[in-house]
């Protein structure tokens, strides 16, 4: 990951079905706890995963071979991936349909909800890889919690029935102590001096601070004054921005990186020859 | 040694590079891609540290994450312990870039695909000793079959050469010899604990 040049598509892709799935786990979440269905919201979540995984496709070496993804399903945390977003978006369109030829099952959508609910479970474990120092721990529940988040902000952004802000707090402040802790995950890890040069850990805590304002804090400032659909977009740059310091974020232990860590003792280490 | 791999003196090795030119040649790889590096460690010679050259390429680990991670199945283990990557089955996903914490993986743009360091497979299906080890005017760099053993002096870390994913690299290193010299990596390995 270290040598990769753009993280553009990456970013893309995972914004886009996190959103998506975050709105069809909220529109669950809504309908379920509180009975009020947003037909939209599933429709919106949808199509916003559906691009999200043409994105994906697109950044593969080799599309004509994208069907090998699943060949080790169980074994492999990207198969996983690729099988749950598959299983999500099936049970999306389905929920949505249902709900579309206004035939709306609370069951259907509550199934939609677990499932996209595991999709954004396997984004988080597809990065928890060994020698990734900084997408350990938190990280891997930052895209459910970050999902859920902005599906809420986002339905309730556009309730003209009158959304349920409380669920919308919940949700919010769920995200918010998932990814403090992540932040202070980050924070505790010594860096070589060298490993920060052209890397996101030394703006760390400004990528980190951003994103937690635009997605968790600001968005429900502005639902307190009522819906509007400005939280709504706030919450979607919160979620670029979630996404854009996770993969600039990345400090992987390379031996590059180790080595740059020894200079830096002997740099700093007593000459033992005097 | 549980599978083939590599025997790296440290004493004996001078950072020419010719074991990343043989590479290159035997393999068809550009400087991009190559799949050897040779990286200096200590090079300004600071006293409280010894200087050497870390030749490396793919460790065909025990664990290799690569293979954990690849969706597809394109890397194998083959029963010597050689860790193969087979194009036809990359998607190119770059995962295994990921995965992989000694930047092992190389990603073609032109062809779409990732490539790595297969041991020569094919030079010592055919009797032959990989490439780099041929090329190294110091005989620095040693193969140790799957068979054998590697020396008993020999170590598999050094300052800088860490397994962090639990992968189990089957690269041993021979240290440069004296007593001061082992102290010198002691006291590196303590600081680098803290």
């Amino acid at each position: 990951m270290s040598r990769h040049t753009g993280h553009g598509p990456l970013v893309a892709f995972t914004s886009l079905a996190i959103a998506g799935a975050g709105l069809i786990v909220a529109s669950a979440c809504f309908e379920v706890v509180h009975h009020h269905r947003f037909p939209s919201a599933l429709v919106a979540g949808v199509l916003l995963q559906a691009t999200g995984l043409t994105v994906s496709l697109g950044h593969l070496g080799q599309k004509r071979r994208a069907w090998l993804a699943v060949r080790r399903t169980g074994r492999s945390a990207l198969s996983n991936e690729v099988v749950s977003a598959s299983l999500a978006l099936a049970s999306g369109v389905f929920a949505a349909g249902m709900g579309a030829w206004d035939r709306p099952d609370p069951t259907v959508t509550l199934i939609a909800g677990v499932v996209n609910a595991a999709f954004l479970v396997s984004i988080g474990l597809v990065y928890r890889v060994g020698g990734q120092r900084t997408w350990q721990g938190a990280s891997v529940l930052t895209p459910l919690t970050g999902g859920c988040a902005f599906g809420a902000i986002t339905i309730q952004a556009w309730s003209v029935t009158g959304g349920v802000l409380n669920m919308v707090l919940l949700l919010a402040v769920l995200d918010a102590a998932v990814f403090v802790q992540r932040w202070r995950e980050v924070a505790a890890i010594r860096i070589p001096a060298a490993s920060l040069t052209g890397s996101g850990m030394s703006h760390r805590d400004q990528l980190l601070g951003a994103r937690l304002i635009l997605l968790d804090v600001l968005p429900f400032f502005l639902l307190l004054a009522g819906p509007t659909p400005l939280a709504a977009v706030v919450a979607a740059a919160g979620l670029v921005v979630d996404r854009t310091g996770f993969y600039a974020l990345a400090l992987q232990r390379t031996t590059e990186h180790e080595l740059a860590g020894v200079e830096e003792i002997l740099a700093s280490a007593r000459n033992p020859h005097k | 040694m549980s599978g083939a791999g590599f025997l790296l003196d440290l004493h004996r090795c001078v950072g020419c590079g010719a074991c990343v030119l043989a590479c290159r040649i035997e393999n068809g790889r550009v400087l991009a891609t190559a799949w050897r590096r040779v990286l200096p460690l200590n090079l300004r010679r600071q006293p409280a540290g010894p200087t050497y050259f870390l030749s490396v390429a793919c460790h065909h680990c025990d664990e290799p994450a690569c293979l954990r991670g690849c969706p597809s199945g394109a890397y194998e283990k083959r029963p010597d312990g050689i860790v193969v990557h087979r194009e036809e089955l990359c998607l190119g996903c770059r995962y295994c870039e990921m995965t992989c914490p000694f930047g092992t993986p190389r990603f073609d743009e032109d062809r779409g695909v990732v490539s790595k360091c297969h041991l020569c497979a094919h030079r010592l299906d055919a009797g032959l000793a990989p490439a780099c080890v041929v090329a190294c005017p110091t005989d620095a760099l040693r193969y140790v079959p799957a068979t054998a053993a590697p020396p008993a002096d020999a170590v598999r870390f050094v300052p800088g050469f860490v397994d962090p994913a639990g992968c189990r690299p089957t690269l041993h290193f021979t240290t440069p010899a004296g007593a001061r010299r082992v102290e010198l990596f002691r006291h590196l390995g303590k600081a680098l604990r803290r």
